[in-house]
């Protein structure tokens, strides 16, 4: 472990590197922060090594070798595999993760069940399905749209009672003790995409936390992965476009023939920031050809991308 | 603390935002990922067992932790790993479950979590940040304490200033936790929307229409609350990138604690 020269045991220690997926080496390097992803990011990327005329890869030469694709990192990965002397060379982040989760439960700080309830709350019960039936709700019931949209500015954080009590009544989702709506979700700020009530102009809305990852999860969820990389946070405040831009050309020519349409037509972008807790949630625009659909086919359209305003529908 | 989390705002250096194709209902495509996720969740809150931590664990405290990472590991390590060395550091001071440091570092045989060295970096950080001012309060006393003529800790304020208000934010350099970030300090914006806040009633919970959080500068040092108003600032882009750097047409919103802005003639 204290072996300054020895490289970080990784899954499969023993295996060849091209028999793990390159996310999985990365990882265990604690490196997956800054990767540049493939096309379809989360399919298992193929190894680097030249394939034996059978398939199989072909044999290694000797130490790290250099990785085109991480150009990101300056392309020098000789230099990323040479940890300072001064570093500790630490087992793959999976493992120590789950050894502090096991600390904590041995020490009755946490229980295995309370960790099991999060993940299952997470994955199965809070999601973007909730902001979506929000945004669907909106576009349908002005009163509700103004009543979210339009606080009254001595309680600019309303929006989230409003919320609370539509999801609750028709979604029947009980409430949280201690909440009026649930974790990241009490200081609630909806704002509109399309004609802005108070200057009359056609504005976007984009949210991003700059910093960390601060999201309304009690709406959408926990945050997507890009939402939370370097990248994101760094050119989000700097130019909302050119990420819009960048969602659209990974959908295609048709939508960012789309988006280069809507952004000729708005007058302002507002990005932002959520370095408070406040919590902000974005009302797309509803395009005009869904007029007669009904909440539920409605919801069916919105995107969680969408509600955070990176891309429109 | 200011590091790589509060400066890159802005930076072109970076290639492609990654993993934009994430499904919508798999936020954790590995397992641990969700148990790191529930780990920092669930543990706010939890009783302390030591002196330095009046205050239970709070999300400010968690996020100045995680800005003591060394800058170059920062750059190179993934999300979660930022949330790991928060709260090993918050348990190695804390003794909270009776948590030792030579637990988190491996000794007994068991696997080290944290380094020895990055605990130590982030009490050192720590030994520095709260001996330093935040904005609108000078230096604290000699147990890092804070006191003011105009804020009365643990009670909350009334905003001193309306919508409409042209601001500037202050400078600051500190060790310390901020939620002001370089890219808008010391920039001039205009008061949008107004957040009145409210000590956070135990009995009733949160959600009552005003802010319900602490000044997170000084709720990062886990000894003293203060409930200061927010105000959401409108800054024009360039008024950040300048006029030849931003997109046109483009307006940042931030919020502001009342102290991390000073007035800037009347109001508009």
């Amino acid at each position: 472990m204290n072996d300054d020269k020895q490289r970080p045991t990784e899954e499969g220690a023993g295996e060849t590197p091209s028999a793990l997926t390159r996310r999985q080496a990365l990882m265990g390097a604690g490196l997956v922060g800054l990767v540049v992803s493939g096309g379809g990011a989360l399919a298992a990327c193929s190894s680097d090594s030249q394939p034996n005329a059978n398939g199989s890869a072909g044999p290694q030469p000797e130490g790290p070798q250099p990785d085109p694709s991480r150009r990101e990192l300056g392309g020098q990965p000789i230099y990323d595999a040479q940890p300072l002397d001064t570093a500790t060379i630490l087992p793959p982040l999976r493992d120590r993760v789950l050894a502090l989760k096991s600390l904590l439960i041995g020490a009755g700080v946490l229980t295995e069940d309370r960790v099991n309830m999060y993940i299952d709350i997470y994955q199965n019960k809070v999601g973007p399905q909730l902001g979506k039936a929000v945004v669907a709700h909106a576009w349908k019931d002005p009163a509700f749209f103004n009543a979210i949209t339009q606080p009254p500015p001595q309680k600019p954080f309303a929006a989230t009672g409003v919320i609370a009590d539509f999801l609750q009544k028709s979604l029947g989702l009980p409430p949280l003790p201690g909440f009026r709506f649930g974790p990241e979700g009490e200081w609630l700020r909806v704002v509109a995409n399309g004609k802005d009530a108070a200057t009359g102009q056609r504005v976007h809305n984009m949210v991003a936390c700059t910093v960390c990852s601060c999201y309304p999860q009690a709406l959408l969820g926990a945050q997507p992965i890009w939402y939370k990389s370097q990248q994101y946070r760094a050119r989000s405040v700097r130019a909302p476009r050119g990420v819009m831009a960048e969602f659209a050309e990974a959908q295609g020519p048709a939508m960012v023939a789309k988006l280069k349409t809507y952004l000729a037509s708005i007058d302002e972008v507002r990005v932002w920031d959520s370095n408070s807790e406040a919590r902000f949630l974005v009302i797309p625009e509803m395009p005009p050809q869904y007029k007669g659909l009904s909440e539920q086919g409605l919801v069916q359209r919105i995107t969680r991308n969408s509600m955070v305003g990176v891309e429109i529908l | 603390m200011d590091g790589p989390q509060n400066v890159i705002q802005g930076f072109e250096g970076y290639n492609e935002i990654p993993d934009k194709d994430q499904p919508e209902n798999a936020p954790w495509p590995e397992d641990w990922e969700g148990a790191m996720s529930a780990v920092f969740s669930l543990i706010l809150g939890v009783p302390n067992a030591q002196k330095p931590y009046p205050l239970r664990l709070n999300l400010d405290m968690l996020r100045w932790y995680r800005e003591t990472m060394h800058p170059r590991n920062y750059m190179n390590i993934s999300y979660y790993e930022l949330w790991l060395l928060a709260v090993c550091f918050y348990l190695s001071q804390s003794g909270s479950g009776g948590i030792t440091k030579e637990q988190l570092t491996g000794g007994g045989g068991a696997i080290p979590i944290v380094s020895p060295q990055e605990l130590d970096r982030a009490g050192d950080i720590r030994g520095i940040g709260i001996h330093q001012a935040v904005p609108g309060f000078s230096r604290p006393d000699k147990d890092g304490k804070f006191s003011s003529t105009e804020y009365t800790e643990g009670k909350a304020s009334k905003p001193k200033y309306q919508a409409g208000q042209r601001v500037a934010t202050v400078l600051q350099a500190s060790a310390g936790h901020t939620r002001e970030y370089q890219y808008f300090r010391g920039r001039p914006g205009v008061i949008d929307a107004v957040y009145p806040v409210a000590v956070p009633d135990p009995k009733k919970g949160t959600g009552s229409g005003v802010y319900e959080s602490g000044y997170a500068d000084i709720a990062s040092r886990g000894l003293q609350e203060y409930y200061i108003p927010i105000y959401s600032v409108r800054y024009a882009a360039t008024d950040i990138w300048g006029a030849d750097y931003a997109e046109p047409d483009t307006a940042l919103y931030a919020d502001a604690w009342e102290t991390y802005v000073t007035p800037q003639g009347a109001a508009q």
